[in-house]
């Protein structure tokens, strides 16, 4: 009988407990490759065959605060919407402002009458979910609407895209829809082109997915078109208990049933932060009301259900990658480190796995994603080929090519990495997703200092977009973990919006 | 062509009179259907615009074959070249 050999026995455990912790990174990549290959299937799986004619009387409702200087040409554009007058109806819920917002509405009224409406609250500030909900109570008050539109003050809806939305609600099943924001800065910086195409990534992109798979993660914020039977069954108004009242009604709407369409060829411009510093802002209320969301419906995750889709592996899949996507990485990270030391052969055998997988979808999702809006992916071509950050396209430069990446280039410069620069130039490689996070963070950081504009553009070029993103995620978590007070800040809007 | 120009007015949408312009050319271009009024073109226009946006994603599928063949391409270089 030979005894056990708990020292050889602890070695393999942790070698096991590593690799799980490697798996951990495959996991976003599975995701993405998931829904990227359900777009495809959204030429035969879309709602276009039960869409039909179809006008009903909608009700505009715009919440505004401080819009002065876009609200007047925002109501001149939608008085030019593609749309029967005599079932157009505008309503500016004006949050206390202290511009000339009531003036530009109310001239507006006076040049529109029986199309725009002035709705006014004196006591203002308590966020955008309060004040539409003062105008979905006036809205409701009587039985005209039939259809309600939430939208922004200052974006632009392109004049066919309300009657490509509510073509879908010919469908009783549906009870609301959803459009394509299209980034339409006037004045475009490098953050902008970045946003630009994420917007196309998770819209006309992931939102077809989401479309096939049969669940909508969150009608967008500037476009959201509820029936009015939908919008007494959430309970006639808007949560106001989160910062993520947009995705608690696109929950609230599936789990009655009801349908949640995207309709890529509605398009809608918007402005987006051109600063780091109020992108920040921005996302990370958006993050930290996901947050909100994953925890209020913890009964429906990963649980089918014959009503809705939420509750289905791939919605679930999609969801908690976003959600948990910075500690994926920082975990892979530390696995394949601690497995570089263990077993380097090894390391980099999964490395590889890992990393070809990631680059394979990366370039697969990009180069499709770039064909569903080839006019902004033009006039973003080099943030299309930086968006994952430079370094990290060195990162799976090294999995694709290791030998052009550690033999040849050096070898064009007369060089050659010893054994002990090539393990220590590996091991840089692999923790470094997490630190991109951190150059991120410096890139905010720094924005503001004499260094930022030049520095902050580096490091995001550098680190990448998508490090941007993990890292305000992580700040959510830390803000959330620390009870810090949950603030609606609004994102300051210039009137830079161009279609 | 853009995600706003697949009835063929992506071009004009470049700037502010352009995006009208280009709603008001659209609608014989991509329909075939005449029209008077934009504001209420009638539901056969309306249908017609429908038929028209659902065939136009089955386009969806040749690109996501360019997006797979440039990856395979890129595993190709990496076979002929690299292992």
């Amino acid at each position: 009988m030979t005894g056990i050999d708990w020292g050889q026995v602890g070695v393999v455990s942790l070698e096991v407990f590593l690799l799980v912790l490697v798996g951990t990174g495959a996991i976003p990549v599975l995701s993405a490759a998931l829904a990227f290959l359900a777009i495809p299937f959204h030429a035969g799986a879309n709602h276009y065959k039960k869409a039909a004619p179809y006008l009903p009387r909608v009700a505009i409702v715009v919440p505004a605060w401080n819009e002065g200087l876009v609200i007047g040409e925002s109501i001149d554009r939608l008085m030019k919407l593609e749309y029967p007058l005599d079932r157009l109806r505008i309503y500016i819920v004006d949050d206390a402002s202290t511009d000339d917002t009531p003036d530009v509405v109310l001239a507006k009224a006076a040049a529109y009458p029986g199309n725009v409406f002035h709705l006014r609250r004196e006591k203002g500030g308590e966020g955008k979910a309060h004040t539409l909900n003062h105008g979905i109570r006036l809205v409701l008050e009587d039985d005209w609407m039939e259809a309600l539109l939430i939208m922004d003050a200052d974006v632009i809806y392109q004049p066919n895209s309300l009657r490509r939305m509510t073509r879908h609600l010919a469908d009783p099943k549906v009870g609301a829809v959803s459009a394509y924001i299209r980034e339409g800065s006037r004045d475009k910086n490098y953050l902008t082109r970045f946003i630009g195409l994420e917007y196309i990534l998770s819209q006309p992109a992931a939102r077809r997915a989401q479309n096939v798979l049969g669940a909508q993660a969150c009608l967008a914020g500037g476009a959201q078109l509820l029936t009015r039977e939908n919008l007494l069954a959430v309970g006639g108004r808007i949560d106001t208990s989160s910062l993520a009242e947009d995705t608690i009604t696109t929950f609230e709407t599936q789990l009655r049933g009801r349908q949640v369409v995207f309709e890529p060829l509605a398009v809608v411009h918007a402005e987006e932060p051109p600063s780091v510093d109020a992108l920040w802002k921005q996302r990370l209320r958006w993050a930290r009301g996901n947050v909100t969301v994953t925890s209020r419906y913890r009964r429906i995750w990963f649980r089918p259900s014959r009503t809705h889709g939420l509750g289905s592996f791939s919605f679930g899949l999609v969801w908690f990658s976003i959600w948990l996507l910075p500690v994926a990485m920082i975990l892979s990270a530390i696995g394949l480190l601690g497995l570089h030391f263990m077993h380097t052969q090894l390391a980099g055998q999964i490395f590889g796995v890992l990393w070809i997988s990631a680059a394979c979808t990366f370039v697969y999702i990009l180069a499709f994603g770039a064909q569903l809006d080839p006019e902004l992916s033009r006039s973003s071509w080099r943030e299309l080929f930086t968006f994952p950050g430079v370094a990290s396209m060195f990162v799976m430069l090294t999995a694709f090519f290791p030998a052009l990446v550690l033999e040849y280039v050096p070898g064009w410069f007369g060089l050659r990495l010893t054994d002990d620069g090539q393990f220590w130039l590996t091991a840089a490689i692999y923790v470094w997703i997490p630190f991109s996070m951190v150059g991120a963070w410096i890139a905010r950081k720094v924005e503001k200092t004499w260094a930022g504009p030049v520095v902050t553009p580096f490091l995001i070029y550098l680190c990448g977009y998508g490090s941007l993103l993990c890292a305000i995620t992580f700040d959510s978590y830390i803000k959330e973990a620390r009870g810090a007070e949950a603030k609606w800040d609004k994102t300051e809007k210039t009137g830079r919006v161009t279609s | 062509m853009g995600q706003d120009g697949e009835d063929g007015t992506g071009d004009l949408v470049n700037s502010k009179q352009g995006l009208y312009q280009a709603a008001d050319s659209s609608p014989a271009r991509h329909t075939g259907v005449p029209v008077a009024d934009l504001r209420d073109p009638g539901d056969a226009y309306i249908q017609a615009e429908i038929d028209s946006n659902r065939r136009f994603e089955w386009l969806l599928i040749p690109k996501a074959l360019v997006g797979f063949g440039i990856v395979g391409i890129l595993i190709v270089i990496r076979q002929v070249f690299f292992v």
